[in-house]
């Protein structure tokens, strides 16, 4: 083997042989130097000028903000029982850009959430960033979902309110939207209380949005407070049964009732017919969503009356027995005429006017004032101007300014036509018959202690005397004997009115009573009224007189207020309690 | 001495730095179990809220008056067999 090898060594490679030019390496370090000089630059940029920018991006890829969602307050009646509460739900939510699902797992989530799945595929399609797939899930529901780990699917926290009164609470309450926010109702009136602030919650998130550590609260959440109502359970429960009972019977279109502590003007039941129920709200009409106590004005008709004689007999004008002529059946003032709906052959008393429910025996009455003595009685019982309960959309009603008042108008007026009220002013300004002459503003949540700024409309005497006559129209003779309550002495006025459409009057009526019960001291006003009863007849008297007694004789009760009229000892129950010794007899016998 | 002093300075510091690391470690700790019995309490809350629901959907007018009326066969009272009890003054 012979070596045949030229030895090339770092001294003798042949290339350093050559002679390099000297430009070559300045050339190669200064190309270094630029090069580090560059980089040196660019750190300094980034370290000190743009520091703070970057900081700032680099953060939001790992920390993040989130919401911590507050619960809203919950609703009780007066004695605590829940009409509203929360509890929370999922929505579930996609990112359409990383939701990259296989068909199998798309069926899957579609079962999930009872959706079609092409609906659920073009949901994904979408071009938007987020897209709800589904929301207001429970809980459990949610969490199967969340175990499947789909990419792309996310799920919030949120609330759904609950309202296990339903239907019987419904116009009270109101309700509200997917948002949690008030809508109608209490829900909206109150929603400042009942709506919490959501706290915020700074975290470190990885790259798929779990959280990986829980850093400070920022603030913290703020609990909706809750709100307790002066609402009655029962007794809304009582109307409630009864408005509908009503309905039915007299094939009404609408109806509504108000029931209000007169001692304390808070109000204990509320209820309008139709109704929905709010834990369900596909198919809500404006008829259903209608409240007819706050929202709706009428043309009271005969409940009206008792004012102008209250003022009568206040100012001294008339006493009680004073005899008013209406024997004529008929009355003529400019060119119209105002009639009564049945003659009355006898010249009568105030207090007869009253309980037979005179047209023209109270139109005599107020010719006694003028249209600025009548506006103002007006005006002080409240009518013309919102109650501001607060409550959404109240109506005001219509009272036009004296000035402007004809007077046939003023004349139609004293019998209630020609001006317009809600249910629940009329059922505050009977407040007046029913506290001795004072007037008290109304309350929709439990106050404690009882009102102290009252205002003074009448006299005790003339309070006093109104109520004896308002319970004579419960009385044999009197409009309303229906109305009576086993027991209890009770008063109130009857109205039947004619509706108004487009302006003129239409042969369809709106029945109401207002009334109040003990008369000797009085503790409720109830007021209830019936839009179109279409079932035979449409007089207050026959219409609404059973339903008023009917929630007044279970509100009394349910108060455990003390009777104030004899109680007729009935056969009835000493018969059955024979029958029941009869049957025991014979069975000790057999 | 100078050198000294020096020495016990930057003991302190690195003492004082890991002081603030376990600090901010068991402050981490406090936090989350304080998250965790948080989290706690409020599905308590929410349990609690769920079981007024279901008490007051058993508790409903509607239902009571059904059962007591149906199943237990009461009534209201006729007037006749109230006996009013004064309150003695």
């Amino acid at each position: 083997m012979k070596k045949n090898q030229r030895a090339v060594t770092f001294n003798h490679n042949p290339l350093l042989k050559r002679e390099l030019p000297m430009w070559r390496p300045r050339f190669l370090l200064l190309a270094l130097l630029a090069g580090s000089m560059t980089l040196a630059g660019r750190a300094l940029y980034l370290q000190g000028v743009n520091n703070d920018f970057l900081q700032a991006k680099g953060e939001s890829r790992y920390a993040r903000t989130i919401e911590i969602p507050a619960t809203r307050g919950r609703i009780t009646d007066r004695h605590g029982d829940m009409l509203a509460v929360s509890t929370p739900v999922r929505s579930v939510w996609a990112m359409p850009a990383d939701a990259k699902l296989e068909p199998a797992q798309v069926r899957e989530l579609a079962r999930m959430l009872e959706m079609d799945v092409r609906e659920l595929n073009e949901k994904l399609a979408s071009q938007r960033d987020f897209v709800y797939l589904k929301r207001q899930l429970s809980p459990e529901v949610a969490q199967r979902i969340a175990d499947l780990e789909l990419p792309g699917i996310h799920q919030q926290r949120e609330f759904r309110r609950y309202y296990p009164g339903g239907e019987v609470m419904a116009h009270i309450l109101g309700f509200t939207n997917v948002e949690d926010r008030g809508q109608e109702g209490i829900e909206l009136a109150f929603d400042k209380q009942l709506a919490g602030e959501p706290g915020l919650r700074r975290v470190i998130k990885d790259r798929r949005g779990q959280i990986i550590e829980g850093a400070e609260a920022v603030r913290p959440p703020r609990e909706g407070e809750e709100v307790a109502l002066s609402i009655d359970g029962k007794i809304q429960y009582l109307a409630w049964s009864a408005l509908r009972d009503t309905m039915k019977e007299h094939k009404a279109k609408a109806g509504a009732a108000v029931v209000i502590d007169s001692r304390s003007g808070e109000i204990l039941a509320m209820v309008n017919a139709p109704t929905f129920n709010p834990n369900n709200r596909r198919n809500l009409t404006g008829e259903q969503l209608r409240n007819r106590v706050f929202t709706d004005s009428f043309e009271p008709g005969s409940i009206m009356k008792p004012f102008i004689a209250g003022l009568a007999l206040d100012r001294g004008k008339v006493r009680p027995t004073t005899m008013i002529d209406a024997t004529a059946g008929r009355m003529t003032i400019g060119t119209a005429t105002i009639s009564d709906s049945h003659r009355h052959a006898k010249p009568m008393t105030v207090a007869e006017v009253i309980q037979k429910s005179s047209n023209i025996g109270t139109v005599k009455l107020a010719q006694h004032f003028t249209p600025t003595e009548m506006w103002q009685l007006f005006d002080d019982l409240g009518f013309g101007k919102p109650l501001n309960l607060g409550f959404p959309g109240e109506s005001g009603g219509r009272l036009r300014p004296a000035k402007s008042w004809k007077p046939i108008e003023q004349a139609t007026m004293s019998y209630g036509h020609g001006i317009s009220v809600s249910l629940i002013q009329m059922a505050r300004a009977y407040l007046a018959f029913a506290r001795d002459g004072e007037l008290v503003p109304l309350s929709l949540t439990r106050l404690e202690g009882r009102p102290s700024n009252g205002r003074r409309i009448f006299s005790v005497e003339t309070a006093r005397a109104m109520r004896t006559m308002l319970e004579s129209v419960t009385q044999t003779g009197g409009t309303a004997t229906r109305a009576q309550v086993a027991g209890y002495r009770v008063g109130g006025k009857t109205g039947t009115a004619l509706k108004i459409e487009n302006g003129r009057y239409v042969k369809r009526y709106i029945a109401s009573f207002v009334g109040f019960a003990p008369v000797s001291n009085p503790r409720l006003v109830v007021a209830v009224m019936i839009d179109e009863p279409s079932a035979g007849s449409y007089y207050a008297g026959t219409v609404v007189g059973p339903l008023f007694s009917r929630i007044m004789e279970g509100s009394l009760r349910s108060l455990g207020v003390a009777p104030d009229a004899p109680l007729t000892p009935l056969h009835l129950a000493r018969r059955q309690s024979e029958e029941s010794e009869a049957a025991g007899v014979a069975q000790e016998s057999m | 001495m100078k050198m000294r002093f020096d020495a016990v300075l930057v003991a302190l510091t690195v003492a004082s730095a890991l002081g603030v690391v376990s600090a901010q470690h068991q402050a981490r700790k406090l936090y989350a179990e304080f998250e965790r019995e948080q989290a706690r309490a409020h599905s308590l809350e929410v349990e609690w809220g769920q079981l007024q629901l279901e008490q007051s959907t058993w508790a409903a007018h509607a239902r009571v008056e059904k059962l007591a009326r149906e199943r237990l066969g009461m009534r209201p009272p006729v007037p006749g067999q109230v006996l009013v009890v004064e309150p003695s003054s």
